[in-house]
């Protein structure tokens, strides 16, 4: 087990290119969010009356913000853009996703490069695949929970403790997306080692607990 | 057979005497509540006039004309409350109140 | 005139196709069509004089919108034209199913309200009439938005009803309730009205109380209450004299010897809060102790007595005339009887999709649009002429128009008239941007920015606000300015051009400022835009757009790269 985490830490040492294009693809990601944020929350803090001028202010901000939210353009172009930006990161996780485990995959090998963006080429297709059915997967139970979910939004808006019956629905949602996700990745393992996605997945499966620990230990 | 029948009578008996005692006791038992369910309108009426009459005042109409009357209804309607109907019969005199033909 | 029309209200209740059930969804404010409540009225027979039968000159006319399976409007062509002047007399027999109550009319339970329960004939405009130059019927369907129109006239109506159940109508009774036959026959008769409701229950107690003032020679207001409210009887009483006495004295003298007010029960909720000339309906009755919309409805149905009873408007084109005005007298008398102030500043903010007001009920979108605009934003537009006339002449100018108009078809022209003949001066702007149009009013602080002038012991700074009006005209904005040190300035911008921009030079930096503090533009429906900060503390602004940020990241990094 020791020897895997340290083979894993050198892993990183060698995959240093990956992680620094990773680190900027995030930053440039964070900043562009920082400044759209800023764009919508300074000017409505800029806005809110306190100390009020008037008794009926603070009231009245509530309530305009609250009818914004179901009419507003502009609310809803910000949720717009929200929402095109998190899919759009979603279809360019899977050629990471792909780019990543290859440059894996020839270290393993012994190869030392920059296999990234020979991975995104070669293996992106197949790996978004797997996302997708990841996807599909994740969203399946939506089926059966949001209904209830929607069920003790509502309740939950007369007395906030009723939000708590929703917690155990959102924990098991996302602890079926965990497995899936640990499951799904060992598969794409297999896929790009080229040993078979039945065995990797299988591998996974018998070695689940310590992958649990681990990911408990990185968290 | 004689225990039998005894039981029966016995039994007949006793239901019997139940029956009277229970009747006696309603009836006749001093408590104030048994007494109202019977008489409840003798006690509460002097107590408060809520209970209003049905007051029909009737007028009469005046002369006075306040409106230009283009119409008059006279309708005579019958209401059906079981089967939720209104049977009318209604004669109605229109005054044209313009110029045209 | 060679055809008459009539209005068949109940049929809109015949089915989900007719054009009232499209329009609302079978839902009128809050209550819902129950099953199995259908209603209708059928046309038995129609005659002329002569015993000529009209029922094959009959047809159903949808001018509105076309609906052919609408059958609420009805054309009936005469054998022989009238003429300007004469009269026409037809017999008709027809029978009406009863819908159950939802819309107004019909029964729940025991409770039957009988609204618009006869073969109405349609108002029949001459020239001059609101306006228009040549004359012509007025003819409109039944719609989900929409109320009624009608001419004035005389009604003798004989109703026969089960002997265990009470009457309440309009008019009075000309005899008194006569038993025979095992039933109840009761002789009403009403004129100088343009409709006739009734209303009957075997539950209802009755009371009555005379009623006069110096304005109202004499009344009998006649209560039929439900039983649930059978306790509450003095409210009702007072709320409605008090309405009939100052309504009288605002808007003229009561003419009528009666005022009847039924209040109906719970499951006969849809019949409640509405009004019919002398007999108005209380909203049902449900909790045994009601806050103040009991006195509210009651007031407001007697201001319909006026503001649909005595000045007829044309409840389908012009609805504001009788919602917007009854609403304003309304809040003048609560505010006066019971001291309840309406929250305006709220009920601005709601109105998010005004309209205008001279627009045919139906053409309104939603049911809350319709009520927003005619009720809410109508009595809006007359608070914020009587702001800027003063009340005394806002009082004149409501004199005037219910005199003149009194048993009358007004139009808003003929209001707009008389606001302009008690001031005068042109209203002309006012009206096409907040009566004709669709405007609000907007006052926003668009920006502020503090630039330091002098520095020492005797600092000056030099603060820009721009104040600006995105919505309607204005006579007087006031402005409030406060300044870091907590000094305050009051201005007031004359409203003219699109924006202004207000330099102020002091001591210290501005902190805030805020247009309108007190909420008196009674129009402004956009009230967060009216105050702003100079600026604010930038750790804080850090912290707020910090932590949005996160939550965001953290929310797409469990799903993406």
């Amino acid at each position: 087990m020791r020897t895997y985490i340290a083979n894993g830490w050198k892993s990183v040492k060698d995959q240093f290119y990956v992680i620094i294009i990773l680190f900027l693809y995030q930053l440039l990601w964070g900043y562009f969010l920082y400044r759209l944020v800023e764009s919508a929350v300074v000017p409505l803090l800029m806005r809110y009356p306190d100390p009020p001028p008037n008794q009926l202010s603070q009231a009245l901000y509530y309530i305009e913000a609250q009818m914004g939210l179901s009419e507003n353009s502009t609310v809803h172009a910000y949720l717009w853009i929200l929402l095109g930006i998190g899919v759009f990161r979603m279809l360019l996780t899977p050629f990471i996703q792909a780019g990543i485990l290859y440059g894996l995959q020839q270290e393993y090998k012994g190869l030392r490069g920059l296999f990234f963006f020979q991975g995104m080429r070669r293996y992106g297709k197949s790996i978004f695949i797997f996302h997708i059915v990841e996807w599909i997967l994740l969203a399946a139970p939506a089926y059966w929970l949001l209904p209830r979910l929607y069920h003790v939004l509502i309740s939950g808006l007369q007395s906030q403790l009723l939000f708590l019956n929703g917690v155990p629905y959102v924990v098991a949602w996302l602890l079926y997306g965990y497995i899936v996700h640990q499951l799904l990745l060992y598969m794409q393992f297999g896929k790009i080692s080229g040993s078979g996605m039945v065995s990797s997945l299988w591998i996974g499966i018998c070695n689940s607990l310590p992958i649990i620990g681990i990911s408990i230990c990185l968290e | 057979m004689a225990p039998a029948r005894a039981k029966i009578i016995f039994s007949f008996v006793l239901a019997l005497c139940l029956l009277i005692a229970g009747a006696w006791w309603l009836f006749f038992n001093p408590s104030a509540d048994f007494h109202s369910t019977f008489a409840p309108e003798k006690a509460k009426l002097p107590a408060s006039a809520s209970v209003p009459e049905q007051q029909e005042s009737v007028q009469e109409p005046t002369a006075e004309i306040l409106s230009k009357r283009i119409v008059e209804y006279h309708i005579d309607a019958k209401l059906d409350p079981t089967k939720r109907v209104i049977q009318a019969t209604q004669t109605l005199t229109w005054t044209h109140p313009g110029k045209k033909q | 005139m060679n055809e008459l029309y009539f209005h068949l209200y109940p049929n809109a209740f015949a089915s989900m196709e007719t054009t009232f059930m499209k329009e609302s969804g079978g839902k009128l404010r809050n209550d819902s069509m129950p099953s199995n409540g259908y209603g209708s009225m059928t046309l038995k027979g129609m005659k002329t004089e002569n015993g000529l039968s009209l029922m094959n000159r009959l047809e159903y006319v949808q001018p509105d919108d076309g609906n052919i399976k609408d059958k609420t409007l009805m054309k009936v062509r005469l054998p022989r034209p009238v003429k300007g002047g004469e009269s026409i007399t037809l017999s008709m027999q027809y029978e009406v199913q009863l819908p159950k109550i939802f819309a107004r009319m019909g029964t729940a339970g025991n409770f039957v309200m009988a609204g618009q329960w006869f073969p109405k004939i349609s108002v029949y405009e001459p020239a001059n009439t609101r306006g228009r130059s040549t004359e012509g019927w007025n003819l409109h369907q039944y719609h989900g938005n929409s109320e009624f129109y009608a001419d004035f006239g005389i009604y003798s109506v004989r109703i026969h009803v089960p002997k265990n159940y009470t009457v309440a109508a309009t008019g009075f009774p000309v005899q008194p309730a006569q038993n025979k036959n095992g039933e109840k026959v009761y002789q009403f008769y009403a004129d100088d009205v343009h409709d006739f409701a009734w209303s009957a229950s075997p539950d209802f107690i009755v009371a009555e109380e005379p009623f006069s003032s110096a304005e109202v020679p004499g009344v009998r207001i006649k209560l039929y209450l439900d039983p649930a409210h059978k306790d509450l009887k003095e409210r009702y009483f007072y709320a409605a004299k008090a309405a009939l006495k100052y309504f009288s004295r605002w808007y003229g003298t009561y003419p009528y010897s009666t005022l009847s007010i039924v209040v109906p029960p719970e499951a006969g909720n849809g019949a409640g809060g509405m009004e019919y000339p002398t007999l108005v309906t209380a909203f049902g009755a449900k909790d045994e102790s009601p806050g103040y919309d009991l006195e509210r409805t009651v007031i407001h149905e007697i201001g319909h007595q006026y503001f649909y009873g005595m000045l007829a408007s044309n409840e389908f084109e012009e609805a504001w005339l009788d919602e917007g005005f009854t609403s304003y007298a309304e809040d003048k008398l609560m505010e006066q009887e019971y001291g309840v102030i309406p929250s305006l500043p709220v009920q601005s903010t709601l109105i998010s999709t005004p309209a205008p007001l001279t627009q045919d009920a139906w053409k309104y979108t939603l049911p809350n649009q319709y009520a927003l605009n005619v009720y809410y934003r109508g009595k809006m537009v007359l608070k914020t002429i009587e702001q800027s006339v003063g009340k005394s002449t806002m009082n004149k100018i409501m004199a005037r128009y219910t005199g003149k108009y009194r048993f009358g078809h007004p139009t808003t022209s003929d209001f707009q008239k008389i606001v302009e003949q008690a001031t005068g001066k042109s209203w002309k702007s006012y009206f096409d941007q907040y009566v004709y149009g669709e405007q609000m009013a907007d006052f926003a602080v668009d920006q502020i920015t503090v630039q330091k002038k002098k520095s020492g012991s005797n600092p000056l700074f030099e603060s820009a606000i721009t104040i600006s009006k995105n919505g309607g005209n204005y006579d007087k904005i006031p402005i409030l300015f406060t300044f870091k040190d907590g000094h305050k300035l009051k201005k007031i911008w004359d409203g003219s051009g699109k924006s202004a921009v207000f330099k102020l030079q002091y001591t210290s930096p501005l902190a805030w400022a805020m247009v309108d503090p007190s909420y008196n533009i009674v129009l402004d429906n956009k009230h967060m835009n009216n105050y702003l900060k100079a600026d604010m503390d930038k750790d804080v602004l850090f912290r707020w757009n910090e932590s949005i940020t996160k939550l965001i990241e953290t929310l797409l990094g469990s799903l993406s790269w």
